[in-house]
């Protein structure tokens, strides 16, 4: 029996472990809870979150509650960072900018679940992968425990960042095997 | 009828030798001179022998096709598109074969082809006769009005063509850098320069910058690759001035062609290929 892909919406064989369209797992096989790491899942989260996951959406940037930092949309003056993806699994985000927030929470969590601030669809990023942080007028990237980690490029090669990593403007973050983002503008006030 | 044919695997060597052999001299960049006149590139095809064999009848009226490499691997009939191909080329003498990145020994081990033959029974009686045909395929078709046509994409070595030139044949994976990289390297808008690719080692995203200056250097009008899946088929990088195709079944996206007047490169058509019905296995053959 085919199946269809919770991320995309591509039809694909039953042989298919992957979609073949935008490679997020199969659903029930891939992201059964056993084949998950556990410093994925959050402890106390309630089932909603997991019915999420199943649900086809088309990808977007899901806004979040104010206590996990938000997403800009005003015009008021605010410390920020915009990010641009580089590269994606889907290909309709890639260019796509994301000015993100970090006045009224200076952290900003990113990762596959919806839960996120700036989620992304990329089977290869972990659900809770790593978060932004502005400390002072500095901003910072910090990996969760991701399975596939965080690099960030040295100008020839993409290095894993296994600690907290100043970002500057032009910083590009791979985040995964499959996800580049560029920090396109910043600002802290 | 498919099986009468694998009975006889001596004719199917006969048919890679005999496409060899008109090659001539193999060279890593083809050259054509021509003048005026239409070519039809097709993208990565997979095994999808129905979608080469309707791009076959409906580019038709086209000077030359050009079949921008990934014949096999992945799709139902690798072997017998492979096949087409170099008969269809024999008979017209306006077919180019521009090898993919699955042209190669790295990949049909992984994603189908060596099953497919090892299933046929043939794997050891052909599959040498199609390693020596991989190598002498050329990296890239080099149209005389400033068009080009690669697999993947510009390569971090090699801005200036002429340096394509010396690349070794004979390279079956290849080892060549370079020629690694014509093969496997994306387009990306938002990059600047080179980017280490998510494919994997030694593959790189080039961005326009790359572009500009390749593009200046060798005088190219348009570039075209494959490489890539497209939902619509195709894709347009660089304000049009590099097209991403793609011909395939097995991704399950749109199908499409490439149509170029060599005379004006930059207006390019689309042609999509139809929709396969459901349960069919074949298209209607198109009416002119």
């Amino acid at each position: 029996m085919s199946w269809f892909c919770t991320k995309c919406g591509s039809e694909n064989d039953e042989g298919e472990m992957t979609c073949v369209v935008c490679g997020s797992g199969k659903i029930g096989v891939v992201e059964t809870p056993e084949s998950v790491k556990v410093i994925d899942q959050q402890p106390s989260n309630p089932p909603e979150a997991k019915i999420e996951e199943v649900v086809p959406e088309a990808p977007k940037v899901q806004s979040s509650p104010p206590t996990h930092g938000v997403l800009e949309t005003g015009t008021e003056e605010s410390s920020y960072l915009e990010i641009q993806f580089v590269q994606s699994p889907l290909d309709e985000i890639i260019g796509k900018k994301v000015k993100l927030n970090l006045s009224i929470f200076p952290s900003v969590s990113v990762g596959r679940s919806p839960e996120n601030v700036l989620q992304i669809p990329d089977p290869s990023v972990s659900r809770m992968h790593g978060k932004f942080l502005l400390e002072g007028k500095d901003f910072y990237f910090e990996d969760v425990g991701s399975a596939n980690g965080s690099y960030i490029f040295d100008g020839s090669k993409f290095n894993e960042a296994k600690e907290k990593t100043k970002v500057e403007e032009k910083t590009l973050i791979k985040l995964g095997e499959g996800t580049i983002v560029k920090i396109t503008s910043l600002k802290s006030l | 009828m498919e099986e009468l044919y694998l009975a006889l695997p001596d004719f199917m060597n006969e048919t890679i030798d005999r496409y060899i052999e008109s090659i001539g001299k193999p060279v890593p960049v083809r050259k054509i001179e021509l003048k005026q006149g239409t070519i039809s590139f097709i993208g990565d095809t997979h095994g999808a022998l129905d979608v080469t064999a309707f791009a076959m009848a409906k580019e038709n009226a086209s000077d030359l096709t050009c079949f921008v490499g990934d014949l096999v691997d992945r799709g139902k009939r690798q072997l017998f598109n492979l096949l087409y191909i170099l008969e269809i080329a024999l008979i017209s003498n306006k077919v180019i074969i521009v090898r993919g990145n699955h042209e190669s020994t790295l990949t049909n081990d992984v994603y189908g082809f060596i099953d497919e033959l090892r299933n046929f029974g043939i794997l050891e009686e052909v599959y040498p006769h199609i390693l020596r045909l991989y190598g002498k395929l050329p990296y890239a078709l080099h149209v005389s009005t400033g068009i080009i046509a690669v697999h993947g994409g510009i390569p971090r070595s090699g801005i200036d063509l002429t340096e394509w030139d010396a690349l070794p044949m004979d390279d079956l994976e290849p080892s060549n850098p370079m020629a690694f990289e014509i093969m496997w390297n994306d387009p990306r808008e938002f990059v600047d320069g080179f980017l280490p690719g998510t494919r994997g080692e030694g593959t790189f995203f080039f961005g326009p910058d790359v572009y500009d200056r390749f593009a200046e250097r060798n005088k190219i009008k348009l570039f075209v690759r494959a490489h890539e899946v497209k939902k619509a088929g195709y894709e347009n990088y660089f304000n049009n001035r590099l097209v991403s195709i793609f011909s395939s079944r097995y991704h399950k996206g749109k199908a499409a062609i490439l149509r170029v007047n060599v005379e004006f490169p930059e207006k390019n058509q689309i042609e999509m290929i139809p929709e396969l019905l459901p349960g069919e296995d074949w298209l209607p053959w198109p009416h002119p």
